[in-house]
């Protein structure tokens, strides 16, 4: 008996190493499981045994009937593991093929860098204002202090337009300055974005560039102020740390005037071809506002002080992206514009 | 303005090197352009004498030197003329290095051995022309560097000058600056002693208006002759050629002391008579340079009692000028009007170092101090005696003077100097304090003349790299200050196009006139003195700009384009200036570009309808009503629509049309819209509204006719909803198909209708009411053939 158990126990590893389907799975559980199974006709022979061997056998044959069960799911999952297995394999897809999108077009890079000043600003309560691009020689010059045939006119190579009144294109977006002022009393913290236009074109000068303008008029407003914010403003947008530089300069409608250096953005101040060796990036004009300019608009310089600063964005743009070519931004060829 | 540090030195004793003293300046004073160290480039060149010339035996137009260096003997072969036996001169020996990158080595030439060069000044880069070789005089120790004798590693600064510096315009006014940089005192020029003989010059001020103080001085006896080389070396250094003495020193003492000076040969002068006055219209003269200028009624001029002498603060004539056998001299120096002197300069075109002087004003007092020192110098230097002095002064301008607050001052720094330190910096600038007030000094009156002027001179001399920064308190300032911006809305219009795939373009708003008629549908504004014809007028709509960047791009390997700019455009509108923000985009060619799709379609007109329809809706545009084109010629007129309120525009769109399309050799349809935001703000509203929406099932019935093509859309839909279908919840166009089954005039269209109960499922029942009666109104409504 004993014999016979150990043979059933042998074929049936044979056969189980050899069943690779389901199916034969299947046909092995009816072969020793099964009504007319292996196993089912030996534990009917035990009749004829002893009760000793009865025992002892029966034990066997039920240990063996345990294992085989056993065995026969374990195979069977094994085989539905590999057949899932296959499967996934068999739907692997090439990841490197190109992916098939619906592209999300580009914001030109004056604008991104537009946007990244007037968050900066917007931090430190700076309110958006606009002034219009056609002005007459009172916003874009008088108003702020520039004299009638002074050489300061000449730093502003001036478009003016063809009409029965002087009309030209804003040189900078200073005269926003006045429109502002005109229209709102102090405290006011407000910068001023926009196109600006200079007939004067070469490598490095475009006829048409950007601005952002600042101003910020209150009682105690003190150039210490002014120094802080641009700190605040040049280390958030180029680097944390970025160490600034103040110079004398002029302009009409800030005294006293400078002009402001950042450490050189890609050296950090070491010196390098972009700065020329100096370690310096001359990068806004700023001062306080000049008292002539708070007189024009019915503001009293004895009680009230202000700062101003201007900044060209595509400077910013070309210092922030390392672009090589002003001319590039007016192109907009599709290879610079998706590049952002 | 270029400052040699050794002139400076003449008047303020400063041992620093040239790289500390242009930070120092930087920081507190002006910009520098170029250092300049004339003898960075020069190596190996020195003094020899011309021993002997001989002929080249093989080529006519080079003659053989032989040269005494002192130590030693050279054979230099050369092609100048000017040289004689005896000529010392600059010689570039083996190995020297010359400006421009020019090195020499012992060669032969036309088989002739040539060890060197001999230089001219051109060479050795200190004059921009020369005749021929530099000839030094002949009693320069032979053999010493050429960089040692001519002193050409003295330090040249160039600086920047700004046009409210006009006191920095010379020597005297940057030693100033130094003085209150380092504390220390400028030496004064001694002009003291004037022999003045008695006589007066008859000078006539016709214009007092724009010539304040005049002074004319005539000498007599002058010898004309070469300034010394001291004189004739720091003129060359600040880049003036010397020409003889008298006019050396008043170029000389313009450098030094900014004022300029003009001398007259008096003899040709009729009748001794100085007028000053405005020239008569037509009137000519010939200037130094020989350019014959033809005068006007707004040119003030020097002249004689018949004719101009002088073209005030520009130019002196020829006529009068200076000549070597000139005897008697008048020697000028002026205060004219700055605005006269820039005005004359800039028609002429004559800028000048004496008219960038005038133009940004001298001062009333230094005309005295300047033409002293040149009466002086002159004396020293050519002889002769003065014979006649007169002073013309006008109204003698008042004195300057600051109410000192320190307080304030420090109030606008945000310092807390002490009084006295600030007192210190004003004192070296030459600011005195009497009673409470800041007396400024004439040279500065021009730009300092009030309190926000003294918190510039404390604030740059203090150092603002020394003020500590202390941000302001950030307030809520939009309460008090609300400007009308477009931010917000731009930013929306940018994020919703980039989302449709359109990258943002920036043009520049000045368009050519020249480009195809129907681009301009207003009035243009044009510019009065524009660059180029191209960039000549202001655009009046952004279909220019986009459309020449897509010419642009599908010339340079881009024909798949979707762009769009917000900016403003100009018109001219019933004589006024109209200037409205705007926002376009331009799309053509195919619709989804990927690598490897297999079906690609090209961008269309619904697809553009579909963009600005989203655009305008998520715009808080609630009801969008389209009407036909009638406004803009650069579309085409059966493929475009205005979305209008009333009569304000909203949006323009549709295919470019077919005529600019040709013009512009576009292969693909171009599809434009135009936006004008202005027009959406005024008609949006942001108010949103929730609705009760159901989840119970809908229930879809299909309608397929033919109809006349002539019906809108648009009447089709109305018709079925005129039906009033309780529970009609959407149509959809499933198809269209445009056979010629019932002739070319009908069109096919595929509806799916959708029903839907809010409050329970939908009957068969409730669902056959409504189409049913649908369908009847459709057949009562409109002529149609059920398909």
């Amino acid at each position: 008996m004993i014999d016979i158990i150990n043979k059933i126990k042998d074929d049936f590893w044979t056969l189980l190493q050899e069943s690779n389907s389901p199916d034969k799975i299947d046909s092995l559980r009816v072969k020793y499981l099964g009504k007319k199974g292996d196993l089912t006709s030996l534990l009917k022979q035990l009749a004829s045994l002893s009760i000793e061997e009865k025992k002892s056998t029966g034990a066997l044959i039920n240990q063996l009937k345990d294992d085989i069960t056993l065995k026969l799911e374990e195979k069977f999952k094994y085989i539905e593991d590999q057949a899932f297995k296959t499967q996934l394999l068999n739907e692997k897809i090439d990841f490197t093929l190109p992916a098939n999108k619906i592209k999300k077009g580009k914001l030109h890079p004056i604008t991104l860098v537009n946007n990244e000043i007037q968050a900066i600003f917007q931090e430190l309560g700076f309110i958006i204002a606009e002034g219009p691009e056609v002005e007459n020689d009172y916003y874009n010059f008088s108003a702020l202090n520039f004299p009638a045939d002074h050489p300061a006119r000449d730093m502003h190579d001036t478009f003016y337009l063809d009409y029965h009144e002087p009309r030209l294109l804003r040189t900078h977006t200073s005269g926003t300055q006045i429109h502002v002022l005109e229209q709102f009393k102090p405290p006011v913290r407000v910068i001023m974005p926009g196109k600006v236009f200079r007939s004067d074109a070469d490598i490095s000068h475009s006829p048409v560039f950007h601005q952002v303008e600042g101003l910020y008029v209150d009682k105690n407003v003190s150039f210490s102020h002014l120094k802080a914010v641009l700190q605040y403003f040049l280390e958030s947008f180029f680097y944390k740390g970025a160490s600034i530089r103040m110079r004398p300069s002029f302009f009409p409608f800030t005294e006293p005037s400078v002009e402001v250096d950042v450490a050189c953005v890609i050296c950090k101040g070491k010196g390098c071809s972009m700065c020329k060796q100096s370690g310096w990036i001359e990068i806004l004009g700023a001062g306080l506002v000049d008292p002539n300019v708070l007189k024009n608009v019915n503001i009293d310089p004895d009680i009230y002080s202000g700062f101003a600063f201007g900044v060209g964005v595509e400077r910013l743009a070309i210092l922030k992206y390392g672009i090589n070519n002003i001319k590039l931004f007016y192109d907009n060829h599709n290879f610079f514009l998706e590049q952002f | 303005m270029l400052v040699p540090i050794n002139w400076l030195n003449d008047f303020i004793d400063i041992q620093e090197t040239p790289n500390i003293l242009v930070e120092k300046l930087l920081e507190h004073s002006c910009e520098i352009e170029e250092i300049i160290n004339k003898s960075k480039d020069i190596s190996n060149v020195f003094v020899g004498r011309i021993l002997a010339i001989d002929k080249h035996p093989d080529a006519d137009k080079l003659v053989v030197c032989q040269l005494d260096m002192g130590k030693e003997k050279l054979q230099i072969v050369t092609g100048a003329t000017n040289v004689k036996v005896g000529d010392v001169v600059p010689v570039a020996v083996d190995g020297a290095k010359l400006p421009k990158g020019i090195q020499i080595k012992t060669s032969k030439l036309r088989g002739v051995l040539s060890q060197g060069m001999l230089c001219s000044e051109v060479e050795l880069n200190l004059a921009q022309e020369s005749a021929g070789i530099f000839i030094l005089p002949r009693d320069v120790e032979l053999g010493i560097s050429v960089i040692d004798y001519l002193k050409l590693d003295e330090v040249i600064l160039n600086l920047n000058i700004l046009p409210n510096r006009a006191d920095l315009m010379s020597i005297q006014g940057v030693a100033r600056e130094l003085s209150a940089v380092y504390r220390k005192p400028v030496n004064k020029i001694n002009i003291s002693e004037l022999p003045v003989k008695d006589g007066r010059l008859r000078i006539v001020n016709e214009a007092p208006e724009l010539c304040q103080r005049y002074i004319g001085v005539v000498i007599n006896n002058v010898k004309i002759g070469s300034s010394p080389e001291w004189l004739q070396k720091r003129l060359k250094d600040v880049n003036i050629k010397p020409i003889n003495n008298i006019v050396d020193v008043t170029n000389y003492v313009m450098m030094e002391l900014g004022q300029p000076l003009h001398a007259f040969t008096y003899s040709l002068i009729d009748d001794s008579q100085i007028t000053i006055r405005k020239a008569k219209d037509d009137e000519e003269m010939t200037l130094l340079n020989d350019e014959i200028l033809k005068l006007n009624s707004t040119h003030l001029i020097i002249a004689d009692k018949h004719k101009p002498i002088a073209l005030a603060g520009v130019m002196g004539g020829k006529y009068s000028s200076i000549m070597e056998d000139t005897a008697n001299i008048v020697l000028e120096a002026a205060c004219f009007d700055a605005v006269s002197v820039r005005r004359a300069a800039f028609s002429l075109g004559l800028r000048t170092e004496s008219s960038q002087r005038f133009e940004k004003g001298v001062d009333f007092n230094n005309v005295e101090i300047a033409i002293r020192r040149a009466i002086l110098l002159i004396l020293e230097l050519a002889g002769g005696e003065v014979t006649q002095y007169s002073d013309v002064k006008e109204k003698e301008p008042k004195k300057v003077a600051i109410k000192f607050r320190p307080k304030r001052i420090n109030e606008l720094l945000g310092t807390n100097l002490e009084k006295n330190e600030m007192l210190t910096i004003l004192t070296c600038l030459g600011f005195v304090l009497q009673d409470e007030n800041i007396i400024v000094p004439s040279y500065r009156a021009a730009d300092v003349y009030r309190e926000a002027d003294l918190v510039e001179e404390i604030g740059r001399f203090h150092g603002y790299n020394n003020i500590s920064p202390v941000l302001p308190e950030i307030n809520d300032f939009s309460k008090n200050c609300k400007p009308i911006s477009h931010f917000s809305i731009n930013n929306k219009l940018r994020e919703m196009l980039t989302g449709f795939g359109a990258n943002e373009i920036v043009s520049y708003s000045m368009i050519s006139p020249l480009e195809s008629k129907q681009l301009y549908n207003k009035k243009t504004l044009a510019i009065k003195n524009p660059l180029s014809i191209t960039e000549s007028v202001l655009r009046p709509n952004l279909l220019v700009s986009l459309l020449k960047n897509c010419e642009y791009n599908s010339k340079n390997l881009v024909q798949d384009l979707k762009t769009f700019e917000i900016g403003n455009i100009f018109y001219n509108q019933d004589g006024s200036i109209k200037e409205e923000l705007c926002c376009a985009a331009l799309f053509t060619g195919k619709k989804e570009k990927t690598s490897f799709e297999k079906s690609e379609r090209l961008f269309d007109f619904p697809d553009l309808k579909g963009i600005v329809e989203d655009i305008l809706q998520n715009s808080g545009i609630k009801k969008i009503t389209y009407f036909e084109n009638n406004s803009f010629p650069f579309l085409h007129d059966f493929r475009s629509a205005e979305i209008r309120i009333g009569k304000a525009i909203l949006a323009i769109f549709g295919e470019v049309h077919p005529v600019i399309q040709k013009q512009y050799d576009f292969r693909r349809k171009l599809y434009y819209f135009e936006i004008f935001i202005d027009n959406i703000i005024k008609y949006q509203s942001n108010k949103k509204q929730f609705k009760p929406f159901s989840l119970y099932p809908v229930v879809k019935r299909d309608v397929s006719f033919w109809i006349d093509k002539k019906i809108a859309y648009e009447t089709i839909i109305k018709v079925i909803e005129q039906a009033k279908p309780q529970f009609l919840v959407d149509i959809k166009l499933a198809d269209i198909y445009d056979g010629n089954k019932y002739g070319e005039e009908k069109i096919n269209y595929a509806f799916s209708i959708i029903f839907q109960n809010h409050e329970a499922t939908l009957t068969e029942e409730q669902v056959n009411i409504d189409f049913k009666k649908i369908v009847a109104t459709l057949e009562s409504k409109l002529s149609l053939i059920f398909a």
